[in-house]
């Protein structure tokens, strides 16, 4: 008997010692394409996903600990930052551009207004060493998250390993915000046939389909292309866009086209956060400069709205609202690891 | 039954692997053929090397023009922080020769979109831009008293992985004494790369640029193996 419960015990903290983590499957509708992430690469599991978002929320990111992506990144803003046109980092300082939305970034292969960046992995250096955001280098972070008393357990329960890497930080990230999935709006709804549009919605879509599809395109609402829209050069920035980092002349002023979805929670809008109101971007692109050649191909035809017209436009864009995505308790910041963490040191 | 237990013996993995011998692949940054320290001042212009580490992977043995064989052992980053040479130990067969030796200096452009990674290519290891996406192939920084810049400083970070400025450079050196130890120590003669680049005019690179290319071509045809 007592060689049967020794058996068991033993059994059981053998098996226990080879629990693979959870594996977590993207879960989108099916009228999103597939996703441009090579998931095969960083198989999303809970303990990364739950790594990747203490990590997002933790200021230890910056120099002086001050500063982490949720400053930036709001959860209650779509993973923007309202109210800032340009981004505010450490020792309050100010970038040149509009933090943007952080939702469906599976879908995408290219990163920041310019296109800077090729990958979702590789997107967090970008930030973290910027002397205006955090100012910090990702060998650094490596040896502080290492000295905490909270990080190599973490690592260890979702790398199988204590020993913090560089890749290891930023592919944890990465499953994190590979989970911002934005999929339930009204519009949502309206696609799965559960709810139906209001005249106004219905009117405001067509026009929206009409004028907005091409660069905007459903069901993510951008192309993720880049283009010039026909803003003029803030010349306190001196923003040239992709050309910042292609040098060919004809990038020249071409900016990534953002989502429109969550754009109640995500304003001002462009890229330096110039218009705070729909209103604002509405205006623009009616009275766009068609003298402008440089003017992405789609905008060159005017685009004539009615004020009842742009109020309908209006109407649809906010059926584009995903309120349980913004309010998702699973994206907020991770009291139970955190605060965990300021106790432990 | 004794020939049988010979060829046994000849044929079984022990064998085998005693067959196979390393040697040893280096590479040294040279001033007029001396191997160079790092600080340390060298010629006229007191050119002291303070950073040089590189990116090499995809060597290739060949023996006359025929490819014997090739190592896939993914990237090596070499990094002279510490040492006047560096480089690493291959395995390979006793009878195995070369009289010729390719490698790429840089990473590939598959590898430059495939997202975080391990080992060598970790971005911990300061070989990654951030503010774009990139590895630096080729990084040297130091200091050179003809230098037109603060504190006479020069700052080379080569890299790039898209055209028109894709820096990645193939690299083919002929062995025409190869040593019975069969070590190659692959010269990077520092002094020859000064003499074809102008401080005056370039001193600074660090993003991928015509002129990074240019002198990624430039590093490419400095480099020879010693005592050839």
């Amino acid at each position: 008997m007592k060689l049967k419960l020794i058996c068991i015990i033993v059994l059981t903290g053998f098996i226990s010692s080879f629990v693979v983590d959870e594996m977590v499957e993207l879960v989108y509708p099916s009228y999103f394409p597939s996703p441009a992430y090579n998931f095969s690469n960083n198989q999303l599991t809970k303990s990364k996903i739950e790594l990747g978002r203490a990590l997002f929320y933790d200021p230890i990111l910056s120099k002086d600990n001050s500063i982490s992506c949720a400053s930036c990144h709001s959860p209650f803003n779509a993973f923007a930052h309202t109210d800032h046109d340009l981004s505010h980092g450490i020792d309050d300082q100010k970038g040149t551009r509009n933090a943007p939305a952080l939702f469906n970034l599976a879908w995408q292969s290219s990163f920041m207004w310019d296109g800077a960046i090729n990958h979702l992995d590789m997107q967090a250096l970008a930030p973290i060493a910027h002397p205006k955001e955090m100012n910090e280098t990702i060998e650094n972070v490596v040896k502080k998250l290492q000295t905490t008393s909270l990080y190599p357990d973490l690592f260890k329960d979702a790398c199988g390993d204590s020993k913090i890497t560089g890749s290891k930080i930023l592919k944890a990230l990465s499953q994190f915000q590979l989970t911002l999935v934005s999929a339930n709006s009204k519009y949502d709804q309206m696609k799965m046939g559960e709810i139906e549009f209001s005249e106004q919605e219905k009117n405001g879509y067509q026009l929206f389909q009409k004028n907005c599809n091409s660069c905007h395109t459903e069901p993510l609402f951008s192309s993720f292309e880049f283009a010039n829209n026909g803003l003029s050069v803030d010349t306190t920035l001196n923003d040239f866009g992709k050309f910042t980092i292609t040098k060919i002349v004809s990038d020249s002023l071409l900016f990534k086209i953002p989502s429109l979805r969550n754009l109640s929670f995500s304003y001002p809008y462009m890229h330096d956060g110039r218009f705070k109101k729909l209103n604002d971007v509405l205006k623009h692109y009616t009275q766009l400069d068609h003298k402008n050649k440089l003017l992405t191909k789609p905008l060159q035809n005017p685009i004539e709205l009615t004020s009842n017209e742009k109020t309908d436009l209006i109407a649809f864009l906010l059926t584009l609202d995903d309120q349980s995505f913004v309010f998702d308790k699973k994206h907020r910041f991770p009291r139970n690891i955190l605060l965990q963490n300021t106790n432990k040191n | 039954m004794k020939l049988f237990f010979t060829l046994l013996t000849l044929f079984s993995p022990h064998f085998l692997i005693a067959q196979t011998s390393s040697f040893f692949i280096s590479f040294t940054p040279t001033y007029n053929g001396v191997p160079m320290e790092l600080e340390k001042a060298y010629g006229s212009d007191s050119l002291k090397i303070e950073t040089l580490k590189f990116y090499i992977s995809d060597i290739s043995f060949f023996n006359q023009e025929q490819q014997w064989f090739k190592f896939q052992d993914g990237y090596q980053l070499l990094d002279f922080s510490n040492e006047l040479k560096t480089g690493k130990s291959y395995g390979a067969p006793s009878y195995f020769s070369y009289s010729h030796i390719e490698f790429d200096l840089g990473v590939d452009s598959l590898t430059n979109v495939s997202g975080a990674m391990e080992g060598p290519l970790d971005p911990m290891n300061g070989m990654y831009w951030t503010w774009q996406s990139g590895y630096i192939n080729f990084k040297l920084e130091g200091t050179a008293a003809n230098c037109p810049t603060r504190k006479n400083e020069f700052t080379f970070h080569l890299g790039g992985y898209q055209a028109p400025y894709a820096g990645k450079q193939r690299i083919s050196l002929p062995i025409e004494n190869l040593p019975s130890t069969r070590d190659i120590e692959i010269e990077i003669p520092i002094d020859e790369l000064f003499q074809k680049i102008n401080l005056n005019d370039n001193n600074e690179i660090m993003s991928p640029c015509a002129t990074s290319v240019e002198m990624a071509k430039i590093l490419a045809s400095v480099l020879k193996i010693k005592n050839n």
